[in-house]
């Protein structure tokens, strides 16, 4: 297992400080920093509602925080939108898993390599990604028909797709069984250290953080509340209480 | 010049309320079934038709046969949503919108093939009659007309407030998925929702006729103006919808007075550029619902 | 006798191309790209106006007639249509409906240029390059070659990069910009392309019929029937159009022997509304439908 000094590459790939997002006047991010390494896992994690997703949104572009700043790849994508984020290098899978029903698997992936690619070249990196994700003979199915697993795996191959520097991974574990749940651990550890990919992960599945993740991250009520390796963080007695809750 | 400013206004005004009450229908389907209705304007028309042959044949004034056509119209919209709306709840944008926009095409062709094309007034006993407060004359037509408007709309948001079936509604608005899973009878409200939608557009077609004039495709210039009226004032609000029917009412008066008549069909046009530009969510509405697909 | 006969169905033939023509090009923005727009009929009397105006007033070929309705149809529906992006749905097409009355008004106020509403009757000089024909088969030609061009721009876009990118913007925005496409500018090319297309189709249409004024170019009607076609033939493929040409244009010319306007465009509605509710994928869609469903067990 990777020590987090020996994962890290010494520089901060992505860089949030002091992110704050409001909604009317509940409060979702509040005063959330977060740094990133080159090849670095993180683990986010927290009850329900902490505000994960939500920073997830503010990171990939969806959401415009309130104040604070994000730096990646040395270059200031605060209030960015969506697009320019998936163009920078952030590539994003989203917690209710909707691929472009319309369109194939193979023409799903085609999409997000276009972005880097002409047509002829998108066309077989993404079915070359199709083929690492393992869906290699559902290439030409609708992607309205396929199973949930089959789903996340085709979200993961789209967020893949665009090349990115960073993958922002919600909740794609959620929703699988066991076995499931380790191949995807083994994809995603694969495509992070051939690929030379950050990740950070947002699990409830404490155990496929525990075997992923170099660092971890826990919110509650949208503040940070605590951070460091995994093992030690399982132990914090801020993060256990987070998770049962006050009513003792 | 300047002093005719207070008769324009109120001019404005009164119509403005008609204008709010069409609307309504408009932004509380939208905000139920979040379909936009196309047909809208050809539920005015039809009312409109109604009074019109209620007055041409039994000499029915107008402002009584808002009791005779609106339950008509009414039920002819659950007839409508039984058949039309129902089916395409979920299907594609493109479907949805021809699903109305067909029926608003059948609605002015039926009315052009068997009422022609030609354009039918009605003229009441009062017709000319006006009151005079200070130097301004109200037209009591239009008196009228915005009482009952404002009336009709003040019921509406009074069901809407304070009724079970009313809350229910709103709550749809608000988040339809979370309303159903609190047990709430989408289906039975869709129907209820659209039924009053329409209804209240018969009640504006009726007022509207001894106004306007009555012809098979009036409810095309009509939905025009709905439209701009409900993005003004946001959508879903119905509230709104009564605000930004008095805007847009005085706005259009005192463009037709002061610039040209030419210029007050379009100035709602113009107008309609200028909300999405500046404030796309209208007065009342919330920012991005203007977005809102098929939740 | 017999060459009166030929005309009639000549006179088909070119409306069925020319008809398959425009409903194409509004099958790209609206069943690729989503973008349901009920205003065709504003690039359509455009195109058509500034043929006419261009070859009527000023005596230059309506050749740049043509070019001027291209550059002024797609300028302006980039302007129009780039504040009404952020409408969703249905009221971006609600939007949509107030630009062909707006540029009726234009057209019956612009006594200049336009003649208002008594409109502009073309002097029939034929000669290439007046694109004024003798013969009938010289407009099915252009026709036929009008409407193979946006075939083929529509095949090309099928599913190719722009396809694709306008497939995934109409499926879902959220995931389209999460994966670097820029929303905005996938629009607008397809809007400019449509509208271009369209104004070319309004060229051909004042040259052949040879009068055009504000109601007949700007009449939503035009609009209804371009995306009936689309609709009953396929919305969102490249052939679908085509078929619903074919199969609505010959119908049409038949029920104007027997029925006016108001009865016909009744019949046009309730066609509108059985298709929606009965066959949405059209004819292309279910029979491509029917013959996947075969392949699985």
């Amino acid at each position: 297992m990777d020590m987090l000094s020996g994962a890290v590459s010494g520089k901060a790939l992505m860089h949030a400080s002091a992110l704050v997002l409001r909604f009317g006047g509940l409060v979702a991010v509040n005063e959330v920093s977060l740094t990133v390494a080159d090849r670095e896992i993180v683990g986010l994690i927290g009850p329900n509602g902490a505000g994960k997703t939500s920073l997830f949104n503010i990171l990939s572009g969806q959401m415009r925080p309130d104040s604070g700043s994000i730096r990646f790849a040395g270059r200031d994508l605060t209030g960015a939108s969506a697009t320019v984020c998936a163009r920078a290098g952030i590539g994003r899978t989203f917690q209710v898993v909707k691929p472009l029903g319309s369109l194939t698997v193979h023409e799903n992936v085609t999409v997000g390599a276009l972005l880097h690619h002409p047509l002829v070249v998108a066309r077989e990196i993404a079915a070359r990604i199709v083929q690492r994700v393992g869906m290699g003979p559902l290439l030409q199915r609708p992607a309205g028909s396929l199973t949930l697993e089959s789903r996340k795996r085709l979200e993961l191959a789209r967020a893949l797709s665009i090349e990115p520097k960073i993958l922002l991974l919600d909740e794609i574990l959620a929703g699988l069984n066991a076995s499931e749940v380790n191949e995807s651990i083994d994809l995603i550890r694969s495509f992070a250290r051939h690929d030379g990919l950050a990740v950070i992960m947002i699990e409830h599945n404490l155990h496929a953080v525990m075997s992923l993740a170099d660092k971890v991250v826990v919110l509650d009520y949208g503040r940070k509340i605590a951070e460091g390796r995994p093992e030690e963080v399982v132990r914090d007695p801020a993060v256990i209480a987070a998770y049962l809750g006050s009513d003792g | 010049m300047l002093d005719l400013f207070p008769q324009l206004l109120v001019s404005g005004l009164l119509i403005g309320g008609v204008y709010g009450l069409l609307s309504i229908g408009l932004t509380l389907i939208f905000g139920v079934l979040r379909i936009v209705n196309f047909a809208q304007g050809e539920f005015i028309m039809l009312a409109m038709f109604g009074a019109f042959w209620l007055h041409a044949l039994f000499a029915i004034d107008p402002f009584v046969s808002i009791f005779i056509v609106t339950p008509l119209v009414f039920g002819l919209g659950l007839l409508a949503e039984r058949i039309v709306i129902k089916p395409i709840l979920h299907a594609p944008h493109a479907m949805q919108i021809f699903a109305t926009f067909g029926l608003s095409v059948v609605m002015q062709n039926i009315a052009l093939t068997f009422w022609g094309p030609d354009y039918r007034s009605v003229q009441t006993s009062y017709a000319s009659q006006s009151f005079i407060v200070g130097n301004i004359a109200i037209s009591a037509t239009s008196l009228y007309g915005f009482i009952v408007a404002v009336l009709m709309a003040g019921m509406l948001i009074a069901f809407l407030q304070f009724s079970r079936d009313g809350k229910a509604l709103r709550a749809m608005v608000q988040n339809r998925y979370a309303a159903s899973l609190m047990g709430v009878n989408t289906d039975r409200l869709n129907r209820l929702a659209f039924g009053a939608g329409v209804a209240s557009a018969a009640v504006a077609g009726c007022i509207l006729t001894p106004i306007y004039y009555t012809f098979p495709t009036v409810g095309v210039d009509l939905i025009i103006t709905a439209f701009v009226v409900v993005v003004l004032g946001g959508l879903g609000s119905v509230a709104g919808a009564m605000a930004g029917g008095l805007i847009i009412g005085i706005t259009q008066t005192l463009t037709g007075f002061f610039i040209s008549v030419e210029l007050k069909d379009v100035i709602a046009l113009v107008l309609f550029i200028l909300i999405l530009l500046i404030r796309p969510q209208g007065l009342f509405g919330r920012a991005g619902m203007e977005e809102v697909g098929t939740k | 006798m017999s060459t009166l006969f030929n005309d009639y169905y000549l006179n088909i033939a070119v409306m069925t191309c020319l008809w398959a023509a425009l409903s194409g090009a509004w099958n790209l923005m609206a069943g690729y790209g989503g973008l349901v727009s009920l205003g065709q009929s504003a690039f359509f009397g455009i195109g058509a106006y500034m043929t006419a105006i261009v070859y009527t007033k000023y005596g230059i070929s309506p050749w740049f007639g043509l070019v001027a309705g291209i550059l002024v149809t797609t300028g302006l529906a980039a302007v129009i249509s780039w504040p009404c992006f952020r409408l969703r749905g249905a009221f971006f097409s609600l939007a949509t409906l107030v630009f062909p009355i707006a540029m009726e008004i234009v057209a019956n106020n612009l006594n200049d240029y336009t003649r208002g509403p008594s409109g502009i009757a073309i002097p029939f000089r034929p000669g290439l390059d007046t694109f004024i024909f003798r013969s009938r088969w010289s407009y099915l030609v252009a026709a036929f070659a009008l409407m193979m061009l946006v075939y083929g721009i529509t095949r090309w876009i099928h599913r190719g990069k722009l396809g694709l990118y306008l497939i995934a913007v109409r499926d879902d925005e959220a995931t389209a910009a999460s994966m670097g496409i820029e929303i905005v500018s996938v629009k607008l090319i397809v809007v400019m392309i449509s509208a271009a297309l369209t104004a070319v189709g309004g060229f051909f249409y004042a040259q052949y019929i040879l009068f055009l004024d504000p109601p007949s170019v700007f009449s939503i009607n035009i609009s209804v029937q371009i995306a009936l076609l689309s609709i009953i033939g396929g919305l969102g493929t490249p052939f679908g159009p085509i078929v619903g040409s074919l199969v609505m244009t010959p119908l049409d010319g038949v029920l104007s022997q027997f029925f006016g306007g108001g009865p016909r465009l009744l019949i046009y509605g309730v066609a509108l509304l059985a298709a929606v509710l009965l066959a949405p994928k059209g004819i292309v869609g279910t029979a491509k439908e029917w013959r996947r469903s075969r392949w699985t067990c």
